[in-house]
């Protein structure tokens, strides 16, 4: 057979997100893959600078569309760092709560992904039908689905009361026997099993070359895990297994992001069950004169890492480490000696998340421009 | 009676399109498009300009579409359906059947993008393993039954 290099994207390449994969092929075969970012870069961290302690919040929110919380919660705990106050027990509570919810959430949507690369159409939409349960939830209690700004410094800005306690345990018990029922499905699905065992195999070498973190990293048998190694919120009140599987395929993968689903509903349940009275937020405002702070929390990706050097209330400096920044680079090694219709499982198991990872724009000509702020925004931001 | 029969045949495969879109939509907890969509996106379609590549210009990307429709309509006479007569030949009806696959392969072939031919080449692995090698295993087997 022939050897060819096709362009795999940057329209639509298995996910909504643009990304170029350029594969090498053997026949059916991956002799090489290379991954060419840069289609959906943002400058996330130069829109941070310069920006007020209270208003990065909401833009840090907006770093993913997905693990919203995630982000705005590494925010918090980071820059909680440099006040001297403690927040509120029940705020502690209220965002562990909020993050386990959007790990549910998450990992629902990305089943659905999954099963829609490998051609399972009605599981995806199965999956996606339970993913409203959590909406549902998250709209009752922040008023937002997608985007809740829940959180301030010191503190949270919604209590949750026992009626919405006695929601969220309905909802959390019919998610966990839906998804109970689906993974005895998938586990028994000869077709599913073909699809994702073997499939984009990561050791557990390679694992730990890469530096992977979360999920991945759980699948090919390395026990990491933030909420245990080091406990923020209020992790250390909850008790809960960090999952792993040793086989670093793709349906080691699914199985370590299914248990995790499950794992979830039990630490909410003894959330709600030990949550604290008392007040939710602290009065500002808070000054912090000059600082270098750094916090990191277990996204449903995995390890998120917000480091930030803060001026009289102001941002001067952001740099974030978001899940797939860590992981991403493994894709092309996992890609290697895959067949070309695996493509779409292999980056679906890994469950990237583009927008938040690109950290730098190649321009075509490859010669070297400088933007000021003010055109780097007029062409990149739109604003 | 047969030639009759022809002109409905657009017409009865879009239906059934539609309906496979519809039950589809239903299992998986959707409400579905009207049972008619294909035949409205097929209108639509038609009202397009065509457009394609110069670098397409060759007789073997111009030619298969034309045999394709043939071979789809000449498959379509040697079907078993009720109500329309024909002389049933199963290795001819394989053998339609390749050709009518074939001339689709041949298309993406003679295009001028790597894509194409990737996609040829998988559309044929495909071809023979989900097609091809269970439909002769079936007739072999059919074979040893009756000797």
């Amino acid at each position: 057979m022939h050897d060819f290099t096709i362009p795999f994207g940057p329209q639509h390449p298995s996910l909504i997100e643009s990304t170029c994969i350029r594969v090498s092929l053997n026949g059916n075969y991956i002799q090489e893959a290379k991954l060419r970012p840069g289609y959906m870069h943002r400058g996330m961290e130069k829109i941070l600078e310069g920006k007020n302690i209270d208003s990065t919040l909401y833009a840090v929110e907006r770093i993913c569309g997905i693990c919203t919380y995630a982000h705005s919660g590494c925010y918090v705990v980071a820059v909680e760092k440099a006040l001297k106050d403690r927040v509120p027990e029940r705020a502690n509570y209220i965002r562990t709560l909020l993050s386990e919810l959007e790990r549910i959430q998450s990992h629902t949507l990305w089943a659905g992904v999954l099963m829609h690369e490998i051609g399972f159409e009605t599981i995806f939409m199965f999956f996606w039908r339970e993913r409203e349960l959590m909406l549902d939830v998250f709209e009752r209690i922040t008023g937002g689905r997608v985007h809740h700004n829940a959180n301030k410094i010191m503190g949270v800005r919604y209590d949750i009361t026992d009626s919405d306690i006695k929601f969220i345990l309905e909802r959390i018990g019919k998610i966990e026997e839906k998804v109970q029922g689906y993974l005895k499905l998938l586990r028994g699905n000869t077709v599913v099993r073909a699809r994702l065992r073997n499939v984009g195999v990561i050791t557990r070498n390679d694992a730990k070359k890469y530096c992977l973190v979360g999920p991945v990293a759980r699948g090919s048998g390395i026990d990491i895990d933030v909420r245990r190694d080091d406990p923020y919120m209020a992790y250390r009140n909850v008790e809960f297994e960090v999952m792993t599987e040793s086989a670093g395929d793709s349906y080691a993968r699914a199985l370590v992001r299914f248990r995790e689903i499950l794992e979830s509903a039990k630490i909410i349940r003894q959330l709600l069950k030990n949550i604290p009275s008392g007040p939710v937020k602290k009065q500002g405002p808070f000054n912090i004169q000059n600082a270098e702070v750094w916090g990191r929390v277990e996204a449903p990706r995995g390890e998120d890492l917000h480091f930030y050097k803060i001026e009289n209330n102001i941002v001067q400096r952001a740099k974030i480490r978001t899940p797939t920044f860590a992981y991403i680079q493994i894709l092309e090694e996992a890609l290697k000696g895959a067949e070309i219709g695996d493509i779409p499982v292999v980056v679906g198991s890994l469950d990237p998340c583009f927008a938040c990872m690109e950290r730098i724009l190649v321009e075509k000509d490859s010669k070297v421009r400088m933007f000021n702020e003010k055109q780097f925004r007029r062409r990149y931001v739109g604003v | 009676m047969e030639f009759s029969l022809m002109i409905l045949v657009p017409f009865i495969a879009i239906l059934f399109e539609g309906l496979h879109r519809k039950l589809e939509a239903r299992f998986q907890n959707r409400i579905g498009p009207p049972i008619w969509q294909p035949l409205w996106d097929l209108w639509k379609l038609w009202q397009k300009k065509g457009s394609d590549s110069l670098a397409n210009e060759n007789a073997f990307f111009r030619i298969p579409p034309v045999l394709y429709l043939i071979s789809a309509i000449a498959l379509f006479m040697f079907m078993p359906f009720f109500l329309v007569s024909f002389e049933f030949d199963f290795l001819l009806l394989i053998y339609i059947t390749i050709l009518y696959s074939g001339f689709y392969v041949l298309t993406a072939f003679a295009s001028n993008s790597p894509s194409g031919i990737v996609g040829a080449m998988r559309e044929i692995i495909t071809m023979v393993h989900s097609r091809y090698l269970p439909a002769f295993r079936d007739l072999h087997r059919n074979q040893d039954n009756t000797l």
